[in-house]
This record gives structure tokens, sequence and C-alpha cells, in this order.
């Protein structure tokens, strides 16, 4: 069906649909970010609920290695601020990846709505 | 929907594209309910483990699994606390009373989860049925119309 596509159109056609897989990335990203995000809220969310002395552990590997609570607490809080960072500039780019993507829809539109598309 | 209605080719290429979609959110679904399934067993198989541990004391002897049904001997320390997973990589001691009742609560939401997503699983089904009964009813009907034509031309045709 392509085939009968004039050249430039393909190619809009073509860019529309690597801007879909982006955003589609992009999303995934987005959601294992705020995945990580919510996790480390609800540990922090615990771990402010116990008392200085509670045994906690991390995990390395496959091990877990004791920690003192007061590192742990400080050691989530920077990872969250780095979560947090990344999920900024992902919905950034996610703002461009739409804004790109309506534009070529509308280019799109324009091409195929054109006289030159029914004169065959 | 009607399923009296003639359809054209661009109505059953909408159904079909639309059935498709369906189709994969109800796999999703169907996936996303195996996994709280399991979920849901290993919180109740822990709950009862716990209950097991009431009243055990320390030095206690236990098996731990190695596989294929082979355990070594092992003595229990602290055997009125769990470690239990926070999230993010982070575990923490818990008495037994209050990892069980973490586990509940975390039960709890887990069916409260599974029921949502078995009703969602339940309405994309039906409307899936309701798809194919349209189909399939209209293109009997046109069946129909195609064999009567052909029935009327018999005739005709030997005249």
């Amino acid at each position: 069906m392509s085939g009968e596509l004039p050249p430039q159109v393909q190619n809009q056609l073509a860019q529309l649909q690597q801007v879909q897989q982006q955003a589609q990335a992009l999303a995934q990203q987005k959601n294992q970010l705020e995945i990580m995000v919510k996790e480390s809220d609800m540990a922090l969310d615990e771990l402010g609920k116990i008392d200085a002395d509670v045994a906690v552990f991390k995990n390395i590997g496959n091990l877990m290695i004791k920690a003192e609570k007061g590192s742990v607490v400080e050691d989530l809080k920077e990872k969250k601020e780095t979560l947090d960072l990344r999920l900024q500039t992902i919905v950034r780019q996610e703002e461009r990846i739409h804004k790109r993507f309506t534009q070529l829809q509308e280019q799109l539109k324009t091409s195929v709505g054109s006289p030159g598309m029914h004169a065959e | 929907m009607s399923s009296n209605q003639k359809l054209s080719n661009e109505d059953i290429q909408k159904f079909s594209s639309q059935f498709q979609q369906l189709q994969y959110q109800a796999d999703a679904l169907s996936q996303q309910l195996n996994m709280v399934s399991a979920s849901l067993a290993e919180s109740e198989k822990a709950i009862n483990t716990i209950a097991g541990f009431e009243g055990v004391e320390d030095g206690h002897e236990i098996l731990i699994p190695i596989g294929s049904g082979t355990n070594i001997m092992a003595k229990l320390s602290k055997p009125d606390t769990v470690i239990m997973e926070i999230g993010a990589g982070i575990s923490m001691e818990k008495d037994l009373d209050n990892a069980k009742k973490s586990l509940e609560i975390q039960k709890e939401e887990l069916t409260k989860f599974h029921q949502t997503t078995q009703n969602n699983l339940n309405q994309i089904v039906t409307k899936m049925h309701e798809i194919e009964s349209v189909v399939t009813t209209a293109v009997k009907g046109q069946q129909a119309v195609q064999v009567a034509q052909q029935a009327d031309q018999g005739p005709m045709q030997g005249l």
C-alpha cells in the first residue's frame, strides 16, 4: 500500500512511526522511574517510623548487608534526588516528542489532503 | 451496537482493529492477574510461616531447603523477629506481630487490586463478545442474502 504513496508522505509516515516508538520508550522509562521514586518514598516513610537502633539491611547483589539507619536514609534521599532529576528530564523530553508528533501529524494530514495526492 | 445492520468493509476493519486492541488489553490484564495471584500466594505463605514461628525459642533447630528436596540443618537466632523488604533494596527488622500486620495489609491491597483487575478484564471480555456477535450476525446475514440472490438468479439463467 505504501508503494502507492508519494515519497514525501512515505518519509513523513516513517518519521511519525519513529517518533511514536521514541514516545513509547520514554513512557516506559518514565513508568519505571516513577515506580522507583514511589518505592524510595515508601522505604523512607517506613524508616521514618522506626528507632535508630532497629536493624536495617541494604541489598548488595544477592546479599543483604547490615547498615546504619541514618546512612541508609541519607543514601535513599540522595538516590531519590537523582531519580527526581531524571524524571524531570524524561518529562521534558516527552513534551518535546509529543509536540514533534503533533507537528508531523499535521504535516501528514496536509500532505494527504493536498490535491496532488488525488491527482492520480 | 445493532446486530441487524449491514456491515461495510470499513466497519469490519474497524471492528477487527478494535477487537485486536481489546485482545492486547485482555492479555496484559491476564498477565497482571497471574502476577497478583502469585504475590497473594507468597503473602499468605509468609503469614503462615510467621504464625508457625510464634513461641519458637532461640537456638531451635530448623531445616533450610537447598533444592531437590534437600535441606541443611541450622539453628535459629532471634526467632521473634523477621527481616522484611520495605522497597528500594532496603530491608528492616520487624517483630512477628508487626511483620504479620504489614503482610496482612499487603494482602488486603493485593486482593482489592485483583478484584479491580478481574472486573476490568470481565468488561473487556464482554465487549469482545459483543463485537464477535455483531460481526458474526452481520456476516451470516450477508451470506444468507448472497445465497438467496444466487437462488433467484439460478432459474433465470436456465431460461
